[in-house]
Formats: structure tokens, sequence, C-alpha cells
């Protein structure tokens, strides 16, 4: 969820408590924490045009946290609100300037402060780990499963201690690895396997960590012990030079329960195509084979070490194979013109970095997508018209689960049928809350029956509460309001029954536009 | 105690990192204990890490000493071999011995070696917290501190970052003066650097930083030159050089009536030179400008050319003989760089053409002769610098070959008088820094000085960075002796090593 990835999340509080004749400022407020509600210094205030490109002016909140800008003409503006250690505010809804240029909006905004996991790293005889390399996995919980997403990262000091900081609200896993090689302590360490809080071997058996907006959690302290580790050594071929793949280089990640993490080390393929990767515990790992820059062709390869070393790993890149199919419309309006709609493959549980393979539709509703590297892809199509849904993915006539396609080497893919539908309805409405004062919230829709395991992708309400959720496929939901500010992982089945007492369910029709009011979670 | 055993995960991991032990290893054994120097008390320092090296640097192996400081190598591969230990917080003085940090092993037909000792030195750490006008954490800072001396120019800064606190930390760092270095991404976008001389010495040390209240860091610098092509029928723009950091040139065209403008120049000197192209042809001249100090927003500055200066003259030696080709260097002593030019024996002439006009220092970049002063029409400035004017200087630059020798032994405590073995003897003047070490006997020999007034010392076991300041010798023990050094001289002199 985006909440607990590394983006910047619109994390807003507005109060446009009324208009004060204010001096000359005809913008002006004040920034404070939303955790302690005190008064943030040193925040950069912006003010940007309608379309947020060009910055018109940009100021410093004083001691007080207050803020103030004059000589505006009057229109729309947008306002975004930057500390460091603090989450950015960018605000939804335009700031208006009337026309009578000596009334002032007053605004308060409010920042959510980022956390820190502080501590120390030690051996097996209690001696400090100098530059280890210590990473904060945010915990995110997806349709299926979870992933870890990588958050912070950094090394330990000369007395073992490490600093992560910059962190959201959320559930992390702190993951140890030995250092880099080419120092003694890297070298020493070099056999060591990566090592979770507070020393376990894997992320599922972790101690994941929950960190509240501001917290900073200090004696995370991980112990990394001697066990027992191996290496995979094999060879990476380029199918489209025809010999060893010079300029790849292989990572590794970690299998271990639901849960998928990259490792820190990473290896370069000598000029007879071999690599060896060392400090592996035994497990089910992903080796993630890249070649050249980050655009190059990628591959990936399941390899498990039992109890000895893996000396023959093999893996292949520039297998890319093109992805073709057609466009299908079931009941589509007159003059429906596929041209220019956009189909995407998204890689489905792969480490972050690997490529979406993107396509277009071209005349005849025939779409293509070039050069995908072999893995499991999510379709979805873009650019459709209102009302229009991504109804099903069929490939041999059977429809694909959660629309997800594998691709294979040396198998390209086509007959693939994206069935498009055109009854789409609409769930709009407004988040009710207790309390007074609005928090943004999120909407998600949750389906009962999707025979395709697919789900809607949820959206952020406005500030005032209201929200409208179009092209949503026909069949019944719950529908769930979840504050933008919370960490609740909705998508998680225990978070979900927890909740049901603020579900509300709803059944759509074809075309239809449901009103709802929907009761803000907590 | 530690050994590399050949276990099957031993194996696989040295076969990995290319340690295969073979046939012939088994009778390779070294072995010694790792100690700790602190105030004057050597004692062993447990659980520090020994590393053989390949020739070339590559760590082959680490193991960790024991609880005592013991360790014990076996199984080496059979080639030439160095040693290391290394313990995080720790700096390594003495190796098997000697001074400095890696001891050489010749394994090339197996070793046997007891002995083998390491002493380490607890480095210093340099900790602290920058902040903003308002007082809050600067996050995110870059800090470099690198060490100012001789020696150390070919030392790598060590760096660090700061935390949301606004802490850094840097640690391992030898005692010594240092140049720091804070660079952080104002609010404004701009980059903001802040620098500082600081001393370090043993133990830990705190320092906080602030980035100046108000100032930007950069700002905007405008104005016009005059006095030189511009406008129609030339392309022309102004360069300029920052004299002091690190800061790359910056450069702006020059309108066509004479304007130019910097958007956003950090905070120092600069030297200003123009270049002006015919349009059409390749025709280019260049120009020296004012030097220019930026301190604040300038609005208008006026730049005019500045008249290059030249030298030209000939070498005369009065001591000793010239040889064939000397190396005649003029250092600006503003900044603006060196030239350099090879004067022969029988030609002696040089004509440095296009410098700044202001101070420069001339020195000879060889070891057979210095430069004793420069003639200036009748008068000798003070011995090595001269003062260039606009237009033409004529001068000669007066050289000498007469060095004198200083050589003695280094002897122990006064009760005993004995050579001390392998000690450092350091000689330090306004005419030159030297410093060497002495040989088994105790004897000690500077072939090459250039005659003046010096301070001598000696040392038993010393790490030769820590005599390169002067000012760190009485805090290494040591109460320097006044010699005078005369023209050809020969100088005998008997010293008492400093522990």
């Amino acid at each position: 969820m985006k909440q607990l990835a590394l983006s910047t999340a619109a994390v807003v509080w507005w109060a446009v408590t009324g208009f004060a004749y204010q001096g000359q400022m005809q913008v002006a407020g004040t920034v404070r924490s939303a955790s302690t509600g005190e008064a943030l210094k040193s925040a950069v205030v912006t003010l940007t045009g309608r379309d947020a490109k060009q910055t018109l002016s940009r100021t410093t909140t004083g001691a007080d946290g207050s803020f103030g800008f004059s000589g505006l003409t009057p229109g729309q503006y947008q306002l975004t609100v930057w500390k460091p250690g603090y989450q950015t505010m960018q605000g939804n809804a335009p700031v208006t300037i009337l026309r009578d240029s000596t009334e002032t909006t007053n605004l308060t905004s409010s920042l959510w402060p980022n956390g820190a996991i502080y501590g120390q790293v030690t051996d097996w005889d209690g001696e400090p780990v100098s530059e280890a390399q210590v990473r904060a996995y945010a915990v995110v919980y997806q349709t299926v499963g979870a992933r870890l997403s990588l958050a912070a990262q950094g090394e330990s000091d000369d007395a073992g201690e490490y600093r992560l900081f910059d962190l959201p609200a959320g559930k992390y896993v702190l993951q140890v690895a030995p250092p880099r090689t080419g120092t003694p302590s890297g070298r020493f360490y070099a056999a060591t396997p990566a090592t979770y809080y507070p020393g376990v071997p894997g992320p599922s058996q972790a101690l994941s960590i929950e960190l509240n907006w501001g917290q900073e959690v200090t004696r995370a302290d991980v112990k990394i012990s001697r066990a027992q580790s191996f290496v995979i050594a094999g060879a990476v071929w380029d199918a489209s030079a025809e010999g060893p793949c010079t300029r790849c280089v292989v990572a590794v990640v970690q299998h271990d329960g639901p849960y998928r993490a990259g490792l820190p080390q990473t290896a370069r393929v000598s000029p007879a195509g071999a690599f060896a990767l060392g400090g592996l515990a035994p497990g089910d790992y992903s080796l993630v084979v890249r070649k050249g820059s980050s655009n190059g062709a990628v591959a990936q390869t399941h390899v498990t070490i039992r109890d000895r070393n893996v000396e023959d790993a093999r893996v292949m890149v520039g297998l890319q194979q093109p992805v073709t199919g057609q466009v299908v419309m079931e009941n589509a309006p007159e003059g429906i013109d596929a041209t220019g709609w956009t189909p995407h493959l998204s890689p489905v549980a792969l480490p972050e970095g690997w490529p979406r393979a993107d396509g277009k539709v071209e005349a005849g509703r025939q779409f293509t997508i070039e050069g995908v590297s072999p893995a499991r892809y999510r379709f979805e199509l873009s650019g459709l018209p209102p009302g229009a849904y991504l109804k099903a993915l069929r490939f041999g006539g059977q429809p694909l689960a959660s629309h997800e396609i594998t691709v294979l080497p040396e198998a390209p893919v086509s007959g693939l049928e994206a069935v498009v539908g055109f009854d789409g309805a609409t769930v709009a409405g407004k988040v009710r809350s207790e309390n007074a004062p609005f928090v943004q919230a999120r909407i998600f829709l949750i389906s009962q029956q999707s025979q395709t395991g697919w789900q809607p992708k949820p959206i952020e309400t406005a500030p005032d509460g209201s929200f409208s959720l179009g092209s949503v496929a026909p069949g019944s939901y719950t529908v769930y309001a979840i504050p933008v500010t919370t960490s609740l992982q909705i998508l998680d089945p225990a978070v979900q029954a927890a909740l049901s007492r603020y579900a509300k369910q709803v059944v759509l029709s074809s075309k239809e536009t449901l009103n709802v009011e929907v009761p803000l979670a907590p | 105690m530690k050994r590399i055993l050949p276990t099957a995960a031993g194996l696989a991991w040295s076969a990995f990192f290319g340690l295969i032990p073979q046939p012939g290893w088994a009778n390779s054994s070294v072995q010694g204990v790792v100690y700790e120097s602190t105030s004057g008390a050597t004692r062993p320092l447990p659980l520090a890490f020994v590393s053989v090296l390949s020739p070339g640097g590559e760590i082959l192996a680490t193991i960790r000493a024991d609880g005592q400081g013991r360790y014990h190598f076996v199984n080496l591969p059979r080639s030439l071999l160095a040693l290391t230990a290394s313990k995080p917080g720790y700096l390594t003085r003495h190796a098997a011995g000697n001074a400095g940090s890696r001891a050489m092993l010749d394994c090339s037909n197996g070793c046997l070696q007891t002995g083998m000792d390491f002493v380490l030195w607890r480095a210093a750490v340099l900790a602290g917290v920058v902040l903003d006008a308002m007082q809050e954490p600067v996050s995110r800072a870059g800090v470099s501190v690198r060490r100012i001396g001789a020696a150390a120019s070919s030392e790598k800064p060590s760096t660090g970052a700061t935390d949301n606190r606004g802490r850094f930390r840097i640690a391992g760092l030898e005692t010594g003066s240092y140049s720091l270095t804070v660079q952080r991404r104002a609010p404004n976008g701009q980059d903001e650097v802040l620098t500082k001389t600081l001393k370090v010495s043993e133990g830990e040390q705190v320092v906080d930083l602030f980035f100046p209240p108000g100032s930007q860091g950069s700002f905007r610098v405008a104005g016009r030159v005059s006095g030189i092509p511009f406008g129609a029928g030339y392309r022309t723009w102004v360069a300029i050089r920052a004299l002091s950091g690190s800061l790359r040139g910056l450069q702006a065209s020059v309108g066509p009536d004479g304007s130019f403008q910097f958007d956003s120049v950090p905070a120092g000197r600069y030297s200003a030179d123009a270049a002006a192209v015919k349009l059409g042809t390749v025709e280019r001249t260049d120009y020296f400008l004012n030097v220019i100090e930026v301190l604040a927003e300038i609005g208008q500055i006026a730049l005019q050319p500045v008249e290059p200066a030249a030298a030209t003259g000939t070498l005369e030696i009065t001591a000793g003989a010239l040889p064939d080709s000397a190396v005649i260097r003029f250092t600006s002593k503003d900044g603006f760089g060196y030239r350099l030019a090879r004067i022969g024996k029988v030609n002696r002439k040089f004509d440095f053409s296009g410098l700044r006009p202001g101070a420069y220092r001339v020195e000879a970049d060889s070891t057979q002769v210095y430069v004793k002063g420069v003639n200036t029409g009748g008068k000798i400035q003070s011995p090595g610098e001269v003062i260039l004017s606009p237009g033409v200087n004529r001068l000669t630059v007066v050289v000498a070959a007469d060095h004198a020798r200083v050589f003695g032994v280094v002897r122990g405590a006064p009760e005993t008088h004995q050579p001390v073995p392998q000690g450092r003897v350091a000689l330090h003047g306004d005419r030159g820094k030297y410093s060497v070490q002495a040989d088994q006997a105790g004897r000690f020999l500077f072939g090459k000085v250039i005659p003046g007034e010096y301070r001598i010392c000696a040392w038993a076991n010393i790490a030769p960075e820590r005599v390169e300041e002067e000012t760190s010798w009485e805090q290494a023990g040591c109460q320097p002796k006044t010699i005078s050094i005369g023209p050809s001289g020969e100088v005998e002199i008997d010293l008492r090593a400093a522990p």
C-alpha cells in the first residue's frame, strides 16, 4: 500500500478556518506536527500554479510555524509543505485566491513525522560488527500474501551502531547482512548468512517492528550467529549474443514463507560467464540476473540450497518474448475505438526494479507487447473510457486468475484475449466520521465473489470526504473507508474481520451509480 | 586461538575465495600476538582481525585473534604474502617490530614464523551535530574530513552523513589537523557548503556546526565588462575560478551591452578571466580580469582586463655546478596556479609570459640545486619570492648547489648511551622538512639539506605520519634541538631518542 512505501503520501488535514484580514498576507497559515500539535519551524511551503509545475513562490516557516504569501493575483494555487523528517504534504484541493485580493485564506497544515530505528549489531563473541549492511523492509500486504518493500538502508559504524530513519508508520522487518568484501571485517564475516531482527535466519521468523508516526525505536539490536552458509555458483548465458553474458550482474532474493527479501550481495559475471554468490543459508532463493543497465533484459531462476553448495545454477537472458493478443469488446457502445489503449504487464511478486512491459493496441484491436522477459505478470489495460473496465483476461478460452499470465522462455504468447466490459458501475458517496474534523480516507472495494481474484484499485477521498469510484465491474462488494494515516492493512483478512462493524455491503448492477455513506474506520 | 581448518564448509568457502589448501601447505604456520598501546602502556588486544593479503593488497583470508590477542595461521598459500592486524576503531602502527601496518612474509617455500606481533592504537573519533539557523537538525548532510599535511595529500578523505537528529560520527582518524567540509541541499534547492579547520587529538571529539543563519551560501553575481571586445561580431564569455576550496569554474556569456550574470556562486574568492572569439574565425583572445570576493549578492560589478605579467631572465649559480638541466617553478601565492620551465645548463634563459600579476614563490623542482634568492635589478628579494608587476619583469634566479650533510647516531637512555636501531629522525626548518629512518646501528643520514636554521628530533619508535607537523613533536615526547646548517657543511650530531 502506498502509505507504507517510500513514495510521498498525500497526508492532509485541512481546516479552512474562515477569512481573517492579516495585514498583507493573502495566503497565510501555520504548519504543525500531526502527532504532537507543536508548531514546525523550517518547513518549506511552496505555492505553485494550478498545474503544479511551476513554483511561483516559496517560503520557510518561522519559529512559530507560521508562513505567509502576499502579492498573489486571483486564481487557483496548489500548496506543498515539506520538512525533512516528515511526510511531505501535497494539497489535493486548490487554494483559491478570491477576486478581491484583500481577502486572506488562512490554513493550518499538519505533517506526520517519520520514525527511526536504531540499534547495534554484535556477533557470536559479543563483538560489535562494523560496516554491516542493515536494511529496514516495510511489510506491505497485497491481494495475495505480503511483500517486503525496502524502506531504508545503512551501515553500522565502528561501534556496531546503525541508524535508519525517515520511516513512515508501519510494520518493519530488519535485515542485517555481513559487511561488503574487500575489508578484513568483510572477509571475516563473508560466510555469515543474512540475519533478521533479533537474530533469526528468515524474515518470516523475524520480530517485526511496529513503528508509529514519529516513533523512534532504539536498541533494536541484532545478534548475528555463526550459521552454516553455502555458495550458489553457475553461469549466465546470453541467448541474443549466443555467448556468455559478460555484462550481467546477478542478485539474489531470499524466499521465506510469504516473504521475498532482496539481499545486498551481487556478483558480476566473469568473462567466461561464471558467477558465485556466497553467504547464503539453506533455503529457497531466486537469482535475478540483469544485463547491462536497468532497462536491459532480465531473467530469473529458482534455486534451493539444501545442505551443500549449488554449483550448477544456469540462467539465460535475452529470451524476451512478444506477447500478442486481441481486445474483445462486450456490448460496446457505438464508435468505441480501442486504438490508443495501452496494455501493461506489471511484474507480480518480483523484486523491485523489475521493469514493467508496455505495448499498444493497433487498428483491428490487436495488441502487442514487445521484449517481455520470462516471469509472471499481471495484465492491465489503461486509457479506457469511463464505465469501461477489464472484465477478464482469457488464454485458450479460459479466464486467467487475477488477470495474471506467466511468460516462459522460448515461448511467445499469442492469442490472449482482453475482454473489456462497458457496463461499469460507479460507487460514489461520502465518508461519515464520528469525529468532527475530517481525516482524508482511502476507499477500498473488496469483491465478494471475484471469479478472477482481481480487486479494483482503491482511491482517496477529497478533503471533504466525498469520493467517486467509477468503471467498477458489477457484482457485490464490501466497502471500507480507512484513514490514510493509519497503517492498517485492509487486504489482510484478519483486519477485515476486525473492521466488519465499519464495512458497508453494496451490490452493483450494470451501469448503476450507487450513492453510499461509509463510516470511517478508526 | 583460531585456525583455518579444512572442514567441508571451509573447503567450499575457501574454494570460493581462492584459498584452496594444497598438498605441501601443511608446513606453514604463522603466529603472534596483537597488542594495544594506550598512554604508554602496551597490553594484549582481544579479538582483533588478522588478515593475510596477496602482494597486490587483496585480502585472502581473515581470522580472529583470541581473548589474549594470540593468533595462529596455518595453511597459507605458497607465495609472497603480507600480514596485517586490524580492529574497528583502531589504527595499526607496528607490524612485526617495524613501523607501519603490514608485515611481509615470504611463504614461497612454506613458512614457520612466530612473534609476528602487531601494535594497534585507538583511533580518534570526530562526532558532531549540524543545525540550521532555527536550531533544527540538518539531516542527510554530507560530511568529509581530509587531513592537512604533505603526506596526507594522497590520503582519501573520510566521509559520513548526518542522521535525522543532525548527528554524524567519523571514526578511524589519525591525530592531526583536518579540513572539515559539510554539504547540504538547502530548502531553496541550492547546495550549501560549510568548511572548518580543526585539530583532532586522541579520543572522541564533538563539534557543533551551524549553517549560517540567513545566508543561502550561494549568490547572484552580475555586472559588466569593459576594455575587451564583445557584442556584434564576437562571442565573449566570462569564467570565474575559485582561489580557495574545490569548486569547479563557472562560465557566463557576455551580452551585447557587456553585461553578464552568474546565478549561483558559492561564497569565496575567485579569479575572473574572459575570452573573446571573433565570429567566423578561430581567433580567440584571452584576458585576465579582476579578482572578485563573493560574500553576498553582487548586483553591479565592473570587470576590466588586467595586463598580464611576464618573468624573463637567466639562472645563475653561486656555489657548486649547474646540473645539465634544472626545473624552475613559479607558484602563485594567491592561488592562481603555477608555471614551470626546464632550464638548460648552457642556455640558462627562461621566459614565462601570460602570468597574473601578484606574488610568486620561486622554487627548484630538483634535489641538485635550490633557489637561494631572486635578483630583481640589484635587490635580492626574500629567499625565493618575487612580486610580478604587469608588463615585463626582468630577474635573475640565483640557485646554489651547496647542500649540506647532516648525520649522526640516535642513542637511547643517557645511562647506557646505546644506539637505538631503526629510530626516526625529523629535521624541520624554513627551507625544508626532512624525515629519515636510522639503520640497525642507529646511524642516520640526511644527504642533501638546504643550508639554514633547523630543529631536529629523534624517536625510538614512531610512525612517519606523526612527525610531519612540528607542533606534534612535543606531544610525541621530544624536545627539539636547534642547529644551524651552513652551505656545503657536514654536521655530525648525536641525538637522544624519545621513547
